[in-house]
């Protein structure tokens, strides 16, 4: 837990800022609202924070929340596909996203950057042509009520999306964490010669790696769809992708690869969000948003290597 | 009798609670060349990176020229003339040599542009003084390892160091480029520039050297002058003991294991066939000049890099290897020449390090048990007699003969059939070489093969029982142990007999 | 030598370029609903002029940049006439002017009044935001606090909007409490929303500026199990808004027919190249009128947008 203390630290501070400065930061419905968020932005925070890990990045994340989001639409309302079936076909459309991208990455040796970035616009186009620029909508979810239930309900008062992040971070934190493959992934991210000297299939690992952040955001890209109920193909998700490399770094992921935690991911995720809120809750100019944001983030990073400097 | 123009007198050093240097006493005198020598953790490094600016001392006194001075930073030891040329060189590959030589002060003309004529002019000058003959316009990346070294001596000089710190200057140097060097710092003795030369190159140093300091464990630790310089006092004066040839000698032979390589061809030399054997229980060195292709060998032969043609035949059968996990399934393991990028990861633990290769063996269902694999990391740490606190600390904090030590403990593990050493004791104390000698020794006892590639020849002649030596891309020779002279050796090498 | 195959193939593929028809352009502003509506009516009305080729362009993610990049590309290619939807009216007057030195410069969806553009095709936004403060009285007789929510503040449409809500709302006892932007974010629309209804609890009516406010509003104010107790008035016809009015969880929304935008602005234009001058209006604005959809109208309206979107 020593890495994440900063972070913690930074982010109990936060919040009680917020609560003081407006009550209704801790009420249920707030509270709720948040965590939904959090949730969402989680899921797919960890998918880039472990590509950073591997000194990767993913710029494509944004994009590929709007191609999801118009082929869903397409295949539960127009072609009225019932609901596992499209669920399971835009998750195997991520996958393939991120396989190929991985592949590039890992045999064709092409740089991350580069090849997330033409994703990044690629994917974008594509949504845009295949709903030639209208709004996909959802409606009213007639012959898919379950499954926008299950994306957008509440389990025991916790919003759906919070509790499958709480899921997928467990998984991540074993994977990362205590697996053998965990430790391959830190050590590529580190020394991807050394880690090739030692054995570790480097190519089957940055494959792994770009697999799971493109299958993250295919889920996360689900629930944000129902959040939204609908997909406006040039402007969804626009830029979220910087919404993941940030948690990912304000969790202690090193845009030098190698370094990182999944606790950290998730709390940065979650200060992300919480910034947002308390931009609306103490009445901040919406103008002010990102500004604040950056300003906050900074205050965490600097703040971070202090706490840690001051233990040496 | 040249006059001392440095006096360093109790130095103490402490990082935290940890005192590295106590009443540490050094004096250097003019155009004399000083080496200093120890065991790793002795504290040369940090007696050197105090007197080059580095890090502040925490008592004593440093007096130049009978004044006293306080270093408070490398830009104050350069103009103080003291100037420390490092083991891995500080050039900036994308300019050129005056480029390099004078960055950060070049001479500006009217227009405040720099003066490319005037530093093209001083360049050559300097350039002819340490004997490069190459133009000052010539990009260092260019340059080979040992004119790179040269033109790091070269900038020296520009800023009229009176004391030059050289760290493992000729470790990667050939014979040739050691012996120019050695006549450029002789060349600098005669102009009064003094040199501290820092080696585990013993037959260097008896050389080069006037003096030979020797710190022990922090303290000073004795001093021998030119005469009474010898291979034998060296070692005792270092370890405090005789380090003997004859415990190095092959003690069994099992005939279980061989490995044969057929014809196999390498990128580097596509038409030049190969062919070797190998036996269990002995130690197979293989010499030859720089660029033999004795690293691309050994490198294919264990799943680096691919073989172009030939075949590899382990206990009889042929065995394909086309990457490294095929060769370290195989039991084929390497220890590679370029210890920091490929032999160890620095941001990672000991603990990490060790085990990397050998994961799946302290886990259960692709889980690490953590208990597993610490006891395991243990117990390589005292086998190996790794010198470190705690098994947590980052191998970028250990020394070099540590570093060296995790590279190889990360194999020990498991069972070696044919174990490959690239360079194993480069940048290596004593003490810590001959604990990696009797290391090989005892994989061989234990029935592995052991393969061993070293530039230098002294080091093969001890711990070989046999030698192949390379000669541009082909074995130019073998020889047996009692065949061993460096005259044979250097024949061989230089691709005659 | 070997350049020459490449230069006649060049050649080739521009002289073809110029065996098209006279074309008229209508560029729109960022990429929302509002703007289908208007390419089917530019559609409806190619469909009657025969002479003149239609080509309808959305820009990106609304900067004004795009526009001007758009014209000057169409400019390139041959264009004959160009209908524009300004993103940022009190800026791109010299832009306007610039291209109608070259081509004949319609305006649409906000007015540019002094800058050199031949007419004005649109709704006047100001008495849309009447319109929307009419429903807003009705929303709270007794007075009480809105909140408005839209892309962003500065846009030209957004402000003439609140000119005219305030306006309309003078001595009504109903103040404005705040104005939340999303920057065209659907996900921080919503959230804006869901946050509003923790931070004003005493907030009784909620009203949405821009197309998609709407049902962000809508899908908050579902979620948070207030639909009854908070009203709701937005602008434009998104297909959630309307089946909210609909149900009546929407009070009504304010419809700008932006189809007649698209068909009315784009037969004037052909009109105008042939040379009948006649249609222009002498005061220089084609005012389409605003309309106010509320429940009884919304089944009606709904079939006919969802006819015009399946063209």
């Amino acid at each position: 837990m020593k890495k994440e203390k900063g972070i913690f630290i930074i982010f109990i501070v936060l919040c009680s800022v917020v609560s003081i400065g407006n009550p209704n930061f801790l009420s249920a419905a707030n509270l709720q609202n948040t965590t939904r968020l959090i949730g969402i932005f989680g899921i797919f925070s960890i998918g880039s924070g472990i590509v950073i890990i591997t000194r990767g990045i993913d710029l494509s994340v944004g994009s590929i929340f709007a191609l999801e989001g118009v082929l869903l639409s397409m295949l539960l309302v127009s072609q009225k596909i019932a609901w596992p079936i499209a669920v399971m076909t835009v998750l195997l459309l991520t996958l393939a996203i991120g396989w190929c991208h991985g592949i590039m990455i890992s045999k064709l040796k092409i740089q991350p950057f580069i090849i997330t970035l033409c994703g990044l616009l690629v994917y974008r186009g594509l949504a845009r042509f295949f709903s030639n620029d209208i709004t996909m909508g959802f409606g009213y979810g007639e012959g898919f009520t379950a499954l926008q239930r299950l994306a957008t309900g509440n389990l025991f008062g916790v919003p759906s999306p919070f509790i499958l992040l709480l899921v997928v971070g467990a998984a991540a934190w074993v994977f990362l964490h205590r697996s053998v493959y965990g430790r391959y992934l830190f050590a590529v991210g580190q020394n991807e010669e050394a880690a090739f000297f030692s054995g570790i299939n480097v190519k089957r690992m940055l494959l792994a790696a770009y697999i799971i952040s493109a299958l993250l955001a295919g889920i996360a890209g689900i629930l944000l769809a129902f959040y939204t109920n609908a997909i406006a193909p040039s402007s969804h998700g626009n830029f979220y992708e910087l919404y993941g490399i940030a948690a990912a770094v304000l969790g202690g992921c090193s845009l030098r690869g190698g370094e990182g935690s999944i606790i950290g991911i998730v709390l940065g995720a979650a200060m992300l969000q919480v910034i947002q809120n308390l931009v609306n809750l103490l009445g901040i100019p919406s103008s002010l948003n990102f500004a604040v944001m950056g300003v906050v983030i900074l205050t965490g990073v600097l703040a971070d290597k202090f706490i840690r400097r001051n233990k040496y | 009798m040249a006059r001392p123009i440095l006096h360093m007198n109790k130095i103490c050093k402490q990082f935290g609670d940890v005192s590295v240097l106590k009443d540490v006493d050094l004096t250097v005198y003019e155009g004399e060349v000083l080496a200093l020598m120890g065991e790793n953790g002795a504290g040369k490094s940090t007696l050197m990176k105090i007197l080059c600016g580095v890090h502040p001392f925490t008592r004593g006194t440093i007096r130049l020229d009978e004044k006293e001075i306080f270093i408070a930073s490398v830009r104050d030891a350069m103009r103080m003339g003291i100037a420390f040329i490092h083991q891995e060189l500080n050039l900036v590959e994308n300019l050129d040599i005056a480029g390099n030589i004078f960055l950060g002060r070049e001479p500006v003309t009217r227009w405040g542009w720099p003066d490319k004529k005037r530093m093209s002019k001083e360049t050559a000058g300097l350039l002819a003084r340490v004997g490069l003959d190459a133009r000052p316009e010539t990009p260092v990346r260019q340059l080979s390892l040992a004119s790179q070294q040269l033109v790091e001596i070269a900038k020296a000089l520009s800023l009229r160091s009176r004391i030059l710190i050289m760290d493992e200057p000729t470790s990667s140097l050939t014979m040739k480029e050691t012996a120019l060097l050695f006549d450029t710092v002789a060349d600098l003795k005669s102009k009064g520039t003094s040199v501290i030369y820092i080696s585990h190159r013993m037959n260097e140093i008896m050389q080069i050297a006037d003096r030979v300091v020797v710190l022990k464990d922090g303290k000073n630790g004795g001093e021998l002058k030119k005469e009474e310089l010898n291979h034998a006092s060296l070692v005792r004066l270092m370890v405090g003991r005789n380090i003997d040839r004859s415990i190095f000698a092959s003690r069994c032979a099992l005939p279980n294991a061989s490995f044969n390589a057929e014809s196999i061809r390498t990128h580097r030399y596509p038409h030049q066939p190969v062919s070797f054997s190998l036996n269990s229980g002995k130690i197979t060195g293989i010499a030859g000049l720089v660029g033999s292709g004795r690293t691309e060998l050994v490198e294919s032969v264990c799943g680096i890099r691919s073989l172009i043609a030939g075949s590899v035949y382990l206990d009889g059968k042929a065995i394909r290897i086309k990457s490294p996990s095929d060769a370290i399934r195989q039991g084929i393991f390497l220890v590679p020449e370029d210890r920091k990028q490929h032999g160890i990861i620095t941001g990672m633990s000991i603990t990490e390090n060790l085990s990397l290769p050998n994961l799946h063996a302290y886990s259960t269902m692709s889980l690490v048990r953590q208990a597993k694999e610490s006891f395991a990391a243990r117990a390589q740490v005292d086998n190996l007699d790794i010198r470190c606190a705690s098994l947590q600390h980052l191998l970028k904090d250990l020394s070099g003969g540590n570093q060296q030590k995790v590279a190889i403990g990360k194999w020990l593990s498991r069972t070696a059939r044919l174990m490959v050493f690239d360079e194993p004791t480069r940048g290596v104390d004593v003490g810590a070489k001959a604990e990696i000698y009797r290391i090989m020794r005892r994989l061989a006892d234990e029935g592995a093969m052991v393969l061993v590639v070293s530039s230098d020849m002294e080091e093969l002649m001890i711990i070989s029982d046999r030698m192949l030596v390379m000669h541009e891309g082909r074995i130019s020779g073998e020889l047996l142990s009692d065949e061993f002279t460096e005259q044979r050796i250097l024949s061989y090498a230089f691709g005659n007999g | 030598m070997k350049r020459l195959p490449f230069v006649i193939a060049l050649l080739s593929l521009v002289s073809c370029n110029r065996s098209h028809r006279p074309t008229i352009a209508f560029v729109a502003g960022a990429a929302t609903d509002f703007w289908t509506f208007a390419e089917a009516g530019c559609k409806k009305a190619r469909a009657e002029i025969k002479e003149y080729d239609v080509v309808f362009r959305y820009t990106t993610d609304g900067a004004t940049e795009e526009q001007k990049r758009i014209v000057d590309d169409l400019l390139a290619n041959g264009l004959n006439g160009v209908i524009v939807a300004p993103l940022d009216p009190v800026n791109q007057g010299p832009f306007i002017d610039a291209t109608s030195e070259k081509i004949p410069v319609m305006v649409t969806d906000s007015d540019i009044p002094n800058s050199k553009r031949l007419c004005y095709v649109g709704t006047s936004n100001v008495e849309a935001g009447h319109y929307a403060g009419k429903l807003i009285k009705e929303a709270l007789p007794a007075g009480g606090k809105i909140l408005l929510f839209v892309g962003k503040a500065d846009a030209q449409n957004a402000k003439e909007r609140i000119a005219g809500i305030e306006e309309e709302l003078k001595g009504s006892g109903i103040t404005i409490a705040g104005i939340r932007t999303d920057n065209i974010d659907r996900v921080r629309a919503k959230a804006n929303v869901s946050d509003a209804l923790v931070s004003h609890p005493d907030v009784n009516c909620f009203v949405g500026l821009w197309s998609y406010n709407g049902p962000a509003i809508l899908n908050a104010v579902k979620e948070s199990g207030k639909s009854g107790k908070v009203k709701i008035v937005c602008f434009d016809e998104e297909e959630e808004t309307l089946r909210g009015v609909q149900n009546g969880e929407i009070l009504g929304t304010v419809v700008q027919q932006p189809f007649e935008f698209g068909y009315q602005s784009t037969r004037l234009m052909a009109q105008y190249l042939s040379g009948d001058k006649k249609g222009l209006p002498a005061n220089g604005q084609v005012i389409i009128p605003a309309q106010v959809i509320r429940k009884d109208m919304a089944a009606d309206y709904l079939s006919k947008m969802a006819a015009l979107r399946r063209k």
